[in-house]
């Protein structure tokens, strides 16, 4: 297909698309009110980072580490959990690397086609670093699969999650409490769980 | 009280409101879904309007915002979805529309068969009317990945036969 060709059908596919009337009023409050909770996240981010700086000067001046902690540019690797390690581990263990950037932690604990989608997809965590902090783990309940990305595996399970997403980009995420869940399997009990999806 | 920002950003959702709908569906949104989405990014970006306005493509910076919330929701609506071979039933299309959708619906059902990534290159490109460097900004990537997207998009259109009489009728 030529491309002006695609030009003329796409306008006209467009044109048999109804669109329903814009209310610029309520975009104005809902752009006002995200625009508060940006300021007060930048709020808080500047007050983190004037902490986090004192830390850093306090590490530097005594040549220490300071509660175990000394400050670094580097990635660091997230560990991998035992092959024996509950869901709850895994999920916490994923979400650590993640954080790290850690592309080899993340493809070892996810099924291999979670890892090839991820690799593909836009918006992917994988491409875009998420800051995931205060990740608390609800319940781990058993699924069957069934009509999911885990139909086929023996053992699954879901496991809901809260935590707080930091905001990389101002035109990608918002950012702030999110709740979120995991889906894990594998095919029997010398296995490693793996992630198999996530999402709400 | 309304600021002179404000009302530049009014008179920028009104002169674009269709237009991004109308991307958001071609982009694969169901029809519920894009007018929310397109809210959400202009949102976002009117907590960041001197930005957006003084770059040099509004435009692109808006697109990248819509692309990347649709990726964000696709990310979250995961649970209980798997791929299924047939599509689902397209929105009822009122009889004002029927006649431009009788060609219209088959090109539609052809960007959804399309991955993701070459699909937003070709409604950016060929819709929104973006240039390449916009398109490039718009969807984080390279001019170069860009061109080569949109070659291999155009490519798998054209060996779709499904709108195979498309080709034919405007030739």
């Amino acid at each position: 297909m030529l491309a002006h060709e695609l030009h003329l059908a796409l306008q006209e596919t467009a044109r048999a698309l109804p669109v329903g009337p814009v209310h610029p009023e309520d975009l104005l409050r809902r752009g006002r009110t995200l625009r508060r909770r940006r300021q007060r996240l930048r709020g808080s981010a500047a007050g983190l980072a004037l902490s986090v700086l004192a830390v850093t000067g306090y590490a530097a001046t005594t040549d220490s580490t300071l509660l175990g902690w000394r400050p670094t540019n580097a990635q660091v690797a997230a560990p991998l959990p035992p092959v024996d390690a509950s869901p709850e581990d895994v999920v916490r263990a994923y979400v650590a690397a993640l954080n790290a950037v850690d592309t080899d932690a993340v493809r070892a604990l996810s099924t291999p086609e979670k890892f090839q989608r991820d690799e593909r997809a836009e918006g992917s965590w994988l491409r875009k670093s998420p800051r995931i902090t205060k990740l608390q783990l609800g319940p781990t309940r058993p699924e069957s699969g069934e009509g999911t990305s885990a139909a086929g595996l023996r053992f699954v399970v879901f496991i809901t999650a809260e935590f707080d997403l930091g905001r990389h980009d101002a035109a990608t995420e918002s950012g702030g409490p999110t709740v979120w869940g995991y889906l894990l399997g594998r095919n029997s009990t010398a296995e490693r769980w793996l992630v198999v999806d996530e999402g709400v | 009280m309304a600021s002179g920002s404000d009302d530049d950003f009014t008179d920028y959702v009104r002169s674009r409101w269709v237009q991004l709908v109308r991307s958001a569906r071609l982009l694969g949104c169901a029809p519920s879904e894009a007018e929310d989405l397109v809210q959400v990014a202009l949102a976002r970006c009117y907590s960041s309007w001197p930005k957006v306005a003084s770059a040099s493509s509004p435009d692109a910076y808006v697109y990248r915002a819509l692309v990347n919330c649709l990726a964000k929701s696709r990310r979250r609506r995961w649970w209980g979805e798997t791929p299924v071979e047939d599509l689902p039933e397209q929105d009822s299309w009122t009889p004002d529309h029927a006649a431009a959708a009788s060609t219209a619906l088959p090109l539609h059902d052809a960007l959804a068969r399309l991955v993701p990534e070459q699909r937003a290159v070709l409604v950016l490109r060929f819709y929104a009317d973006l240039t390449e460097q916009q398109t490039a900004a718009a969807l984080g990537i390279a001019v170069g990945t860009v061109k080569s997207r949109t070659a291999r998009a155009l490519a798998a259109l054209g060996r779709d036969e499904a709108i195979a009489d498309l080709h034919h009728d405007r030739a």
